[in-house]
């Protein structure tokens, strides 16, 4: 099912172009009389909506002092707000959603990549007060929706062992062809 | 000027000759004529080369060139003179020859390995498409672009630095500073449902 990566050099890495021998069914392929994105989507924008949730595609109106804040409460370290606009800067894909009530994120997801062949998602979090209503899944759905919509099939992310659950029924696989997510460690490098 | 020779092979050869006994000016020679690599290349694929107009002193004559002969002659501000001489057969330098076809067009450089990077200019980078020219690899060029690449990254203090790696290389990467799976962090991917 999955990608066989050829190896023309020892060298080479997964790269997407070989993701063009599969047929890629985007959940909204058939449906062209519905609205096309929302279609599949597992919460409807309307439903957010109606929920208070405005979803929101771009780093416009983003507090990134706010952002941080869900950063630390999920546990991740906290970042310089410079470099995190930095970042979003050079991010391709940023998809968040805003409680209307408070203005304030409660759930964000950016992707980077080159814009054709390979995209990583990062930063995937929920505000911990907003956990298990949906507000994960709604992000990450529509933002491979619209990655996919750009035609980059090649879409990555670095799970942590606890969330690899949450990320299986979205279509991710750990893994695959044994191919292994690698980190470089500046005190790792082996001494010859 | 200089444009007009006729020549089948290659063997007319052009060289430039200072009286005071600089050595060949390639520059000189190629901005006088460029044609002289095609003229090589056509030798070499055996075919034949086109035909030059040739110098108007020459327009009403069937007899052969003399073997060699001086088609232009000019006085440097320095007072040397610089000749430039037409001659057929004799010896070429084949050196002389890759050189002078190296300049301009013909350049003999050959990509045969890569490396990139996407990032976010501030956190994370994420290395792709390591590729060594098979004919070159085993020389550790593959080695020497990722960790060229990783320098780079890192003086922009980029910290997370992270790949993908195909079983079979997951050693290659080990060895350069890569762990995989740190702390049981998963790489996936997305993968269509049929």
């Amino acid at each position: 099912m999955l990608l066989h990566t050829t190896t023309t050099t020892s060298l080479s890495l997964r790269s997407s172009h070989r993701l063009t021998k599969y047929a890629l069914q985007p959940p909204n392929a058939a449906v062209s009389s519905q609205t096309p994105a929302s279609a599949a989507h597992s919460i409807s924008d309307t439903d957010l909506a109606s929920r208070g949730f405005g979803l929101r595609s771009s780093a416009d109106g983003l507090d990134l002092g706010h952002l941080n804040s869900v950063f630390a409460a999920v546990g991740f370290p906290r970042r310089d707000p410079d470099k995190i606009r930095i970042a979003l800067e050079n991010t391709d894909e940023i998809l968040w959603i805003e409680y209307e009530k408070t203005k304030r994120p409660v759930a964000f997801a950016r992707a980077t990549g080159d814009g054709v062949f390979n995209a990583i998602i990062w930063d995937v979090v929920v505000d911990p007060s907003f956990q298990g209503i949906g507000l994960g899944k709604a992000v990450m759905e529509r933002l491979v929706t619209e990655l996919l919509r750009k035609g980059i099939t090649n879409i990555a992310l670095y799970s942590e062992p606890r969330v690899l659950g949450f990320y299986r029924p979205l279509g991710f696989v750990a893994d695959p062809d044994g191919i292994r997510g690698m980190v470089y460690s500046r005190k790792q490098k082996k001494k010859k | 000027m200089m444009h007009g020779f006729k020549y089948t092979h290659w063997v007319r050869v052009l060289r430039c000759q200072s009286l005071n006994s600089k050595s060949l000016d390639v520059e000189t020679l190629l901005e006088q004529c460029p044609k002289v690599c095609d003229g090589i290349d056509g030798f070499s694929k055996n075919k034949s080369t086109e035909v030059i107009e040739p110098p108007s002193s020459f327009e009403e004559e069937e007899e052969p060139l003399p073997q060699e002969f001086v088609l232009v002659e000019k006085t440097q501000p320095d007072g040397s003179i610089e000749q430039i001489i037409f001659s057929s057969g004799g010896d070429l330098d084949v050196y002389d020859l890759q050189a002078l076809c190296d300049k301009g067009e013909n350049d003999q450089k050959k990509l045969i390995g890569m490396a990139r990077a996407t990032s976010d200019h501030a956190f994370n980078a994420t290395i792709w498409d390591v590729l060594v020219d098979p004919s070159y690899q085993g020389q550790g060029l593959g080695k020497a672009l990722v960790e060229k690449l990783i320098r780079a990254l890192l003086q922009r203090d980029i910290g997370n630095i992270s790949l993908f790696a195909d079983s079979q290389v997951v050693e290659f990467y080990r060895n350069l500073g890569f762990e995989p799976d740190p702390e049981g962090i998963k790489g996936m991917f997305w993968s269509p449902r049929y």
